[in-house]
């Protein structure tokens, strides 16, 4: 019996060990590239709402600003007339709006057409309601007043697009609620099915290896190199770009925009920048005296007076946390002093520099004098401010939902404390993983809208990339603070895209050692960086070599 | 014992008979359905495994997979300036220390509880129920459970500092993060130990007791002159499971100290292989990694029946 235990035990026992790793391993291999699809046919907006206005003349406006109600045919005027509700319609030619019609030619300069079967919007800047078909202005038009409307080839109808993120929170019932609203309104006929993965780059990985990739993800920024360069995402086709319509980038922040290209081809379009925060406790500032944060980040002597005001009593004047809360603070120290964390081309770790031992310094001695136990996974320093053990905290716009439930927190920008202000932050983005044209085609005009609506993606508490999305005050209707948040949105740096880099840097080498003298294991700051530094650049060596070209 | 009698009959008759050659297939078809799913779930993989531990490996990377023979070993074992060096043998460290606390409960518990259930008294079942109860859970649930209580400001701090003791501080740094694992993987998997002791208890015969306790032994004496060694095989084969399950921590570090387990020191050997080959993409490298540890522990195992299983054998 017992050989036969002591076997059966040392089989057991090798099995469990290299399992993990081996199952993985055992897949191997990538799909290859699909085939080739065609591209053109009738191109049509998604985007909602018309300008047509109703009202005016009953038959024929006049040449000069007239608008055509509701009527069998009603043509409006020349120059700026509106066609309302009418069977055929024809607005100005100088910015005129085709209202809801059956077919609506919108003005041939700036023109609107609005719920129509059949709507023309102007050739420049002309913008196409929900429509059947409906052809928006050839150069960036606004169907709606609003949103321009993207162009969506005949070889994306009916597509189903499978999409998965890593938004396992209520952000990720958000992007559901999206997806809904985009394959329910979309005139084509795609679906977009999103799915929101734990353990989310593993699952990637595993669906790699199995080649059940989703069609499209949602990834954060430093993601992608690796990624693409283990064949797990696509380019995007320039069919799939000119979909989108984000042009070159203009309507983004430049450093997140910079962050979707990878040698030499485009992989990701920003959905959202989101930027570390200010959550501070009214109530205390009020009680405290001290004059609450207003729309300008608060300088580095008003915080510390803060801090220290506020710091009495039990209650701490600021949580600092460990792992990620200290990592990004850490960052963001050493940047607003002035230094890098990684040379340009990103072979080597610069955070060791001598503002990198400041911001150390400074970050370990606010934390001994705070919250000196407060360290662990679960970002228990935001617990803490909760639960008003501490006046203010600094963490990621994500805990915006739980903290509007209550009443006492407020929002305001992450403070300056160096000469320069920056801020860290992340950025999630939209990638392709098919090379499938239709699917491109499909998922680019979803992503297409996405873009265009993602003023609702401040819901989330995320802070839309796009441009037109965080301007017009149109963020304090969906959700105040991150109007406030969105000031930092530019303040955002990312490092260079280079495969594997955020780990090489953070994960494996700084992150520990931030820890480490945080924690107070570690007194001598200077040696903790360099020894972390040259961790880091043997690593970032180690992927120089395995992930060349 | 009886199988080995058994065996020994059968190599006789047939060898008695030696004109007929004859190949039987009849017993290989028997095991035919084990020894498919053995080759295709540990054969191969354990051999693919030493395979791609001598390569530069990533699995979604066929194009770049250069041979490097033992340099993946060489990195982790020996060379002092590589960057897994370090981080293996501290992850090593670490799994050794969480061996040393956790095996002597895991079996002294287990052992102790299966005496007080093997008594005989009104609702011992719902007792033996309930002790194994925990067992039936997954590592998330059990780990997630006893992060609540362990946590900085959970359960347990809250308590402490409201009756006027000091905090333990959370997991984020120790000793509490190792007397959380600890407690959450005996809380977890004593069940199933005290199982085994308790079949094994209930096979040893009334008679030895009774003839005892007319020789005049009390109740302590018993338990060590005729308990210990009557359980002893048992012992040996709870020990070795024991050991290799904690050698093989992962999930409760993995969800009680998760990021920071490096810091705190509770980044175990698994974990560290896991960082390595599914989180850095560094294949080749965690095979190596797995080998060594498996080697080593098969080594330790065969001690283990080497020294506690003497004489157990025939």
């Amino acid at each position: 019996m017992f050989n036969r235990l002591h076997r059966m035990t040392a089989l057991i026992m090798l099995m469990s060990l290299l399992g993990v790793i081996l199952a993985a391993c055992g897949g191997g291999g990538t799909g290859g590239t699909g085939g080739t699809g065609g591209t053109g046919g009738t191109t049509a907006s998604t985007a909602p709402g018309g300008e047509g206005t109703t009202g005016g003349a009953a038959s024929a406006a006049g040449t000069t600003g007239g608008g055509a109600g509701t009527a069998t045919t009603a043509t409006a005027g020349t120059t700026g007339g509106g066609a309302g509700t009418a069977t055929t319609a024809t607005a100005g030619t100088t910015g005129g709006g085709a209202g809801t019609a059956t077919t609506a030619t919108a003005g041939t300069t700036g023109g609107g057409a609005g719920t129509a079967t059949t709507a023309t919007a102007g050739t420049t800047g002309g913008g196409a309601g929900t429509a059947t078909t409906a052809t928006a202005g050839t150069t960036g038009g606004a169907a709606g007043g609003q949103t321009a409307a993207a162009e969506c080839p005949a070889t994306a109808q009916g597509q189903q697009i499978t999409m998965w993120s890593p938004l396992t929170g209520p952000d990720g019932d958000e992007m559901t609620g999206l997806a809904n609203q985009f394959s329910q309104d979309n005139p084509q006929g795609i679906r977009v099915q999103h799915v929101a993965q734990p353990q989310y780059l593993e699952k990637l990985n595993t669906a790699a290896a199995g080649g059940a990739l989703p069609d499209m993800t949602v990834i954060r920024t430093y993601d992608m190199p690796e990624m693409a360069v283990r064949n797990v995402l696509k380019p995007m086709s320039d069919e799939a770009l000119s979909i989108i319509g984000a042009g070159s980038g203009e309507e983004f922040p430049p450093e997140a925009w910079q962050a979707g290209e990878f040698r030499g081809q485009r992989y990701m379009i920003p959905l959202d920048v989101h930027p570390l925060v200010l959550y501070y406790n009214r109530d205390m500032f009020q009680q405290a005296g001290i004059t609450m944060p207003t729309d300008r980040p608060m300088t580095r002597e008003e915080f510390d007076a803060a801090v220290q005001a506020l710091n009495k009593n039990g209650v701490a004047g600021v949580a600092i946390g460990t792992g990620f809360g200290g990592a990004t603070l850490f960052q963001t120290l050493v940047r607003q002093n002035g230094g890098t964390l990684v040379n340009e081309e990103g072979t080597e770790a610069t955070y060791n520099s001598e503002e990198g031992v400041q911001a150390l310094t400074y970050l370990r001695d606010l934390k001994q004098a705070n919250t000196p136990q407060v360290s662990g996974t679960g970002d228990p320093e935001v617990k803490v401010f909760q639960q008003q053990r501490a006046a203010m905290v600094m963490h990621g716009p994500w805990h915006l939902s739980d903290m509007q439930k209550l009443p006492f927190v407020g929002y305001a920008q992450l403070p300056q404390f160096g000469p320069e202000f920056s801020v860290w932050g992340n950025s999630h983005q939209l990638t392709l993983a098919t090379d499938d044209p239709a699917k491109q085609a499909a998922a680019a005009c979803w992503i297409g809208w996405l873009s265009q609506n993602s003023v609702q993606w401040a819901k989330a508490g995320q802070v839309p990339a796009r441009q037109s999305a965080r301007e017009g005050g149109q963020l304090e209707s969906v959700m105040p603070p991150v109007a406030l948040f969105a000031a930092q949105a530019e303040a955002v740096e990312f490092l260079p895209q280079v495969p594997g880099i955020e780990a090489a840097l953070w994960a494996q080498a700084f992150g520990p050692a931030v820890d480490a003298v945080l924690l107070g294991q570690q007194q001598d700051v200077g040696a903790a960086l360099d020894s972390a530094a040259q961790k880091s650049n043997q690593l970032l060596q180690q992927n120089a070599q395995r992930y060349q070209q | 014992m009886a199988t080995s009698q058994q065996a020994g009959t059968q190599t006789i008759a047939t060898t008695g008979t030696p004109a007929r050659r004859r190949v039987n297939f009849v017993p290989y078809l028997f095991i035919l359905p084990h020894l498919i799913f053995f080759t295709a779930f540990l054969a191969y993989p354990f051999f693919y495994g030493i395979y791609i531990s001598l390569f530069n490996f990533d699995f979604l990377r066929p194009e770049f997979r250069p041979f490097v023979g033992l340099q993946n070993y060489n990195n982790i074992l020996f060379n002092r300036n590589s960057v897994q060096f370090t981080d293996f043998w501290s992850a090593i460290g670490n799994t050794a220390q969480f061996i040393l606390y956790s095996v002597p409960f895991l079996v002294i518990f287990a052992l102790l509880l299966a005496v007080l259930l093997n008594g005989n008294y009104r609702g011992r079942n719902v007792f033996r129920g309930l002790y194994f109860a925990p067992y039936a859970l997954s590592v998330t649930v059990a780990a997630v459970l006893w992060r609540w209580i362990f946590e900085n400001g959970g359960l347990l701090d809250t308590y402490l500092t409201r009756i006027g003791l000091p905090p333990l501080g959370g997991l984020g740094a120790q000793p509490g993060a190792w007397i959380g694992i600890t407690v959450a993987t005996i809380w977890w998997t004593i069940g199933f130990n005290t199982v085994i002791f308790l079949a094994a208890l209930q096979e040893i015969p009334e008679s030895l007791y009774e003839a005892a306790s007319l020789d005049g032994a009390n109740k302590v004496q018993q338990f060590f002159r005729i308990t210990i060694p009557m359980l002893r095989p048992v012992l040996v084969f709870v020990i070795t499971i024991a050991l290799l399950a904690s050698a093989n921590l992962f999930g409760q570090p993995h969800i009680m100290t998760g990021v920071q387990s490096r810091v705190v020191g509770t980044e175990s050997i698994v974990q560290r292989i896991y960082d390595e080959g599914i989180i850095q993409y560094r294949m080749g490298s965690a095979a190596a990694m797995s080998v060594s540890v498996a080697a080593v522990l098969l080594l330790l195992t065969t001690l283990n029946f080497r020294i506690f299983g003497r004489g157990e054998q025939q």
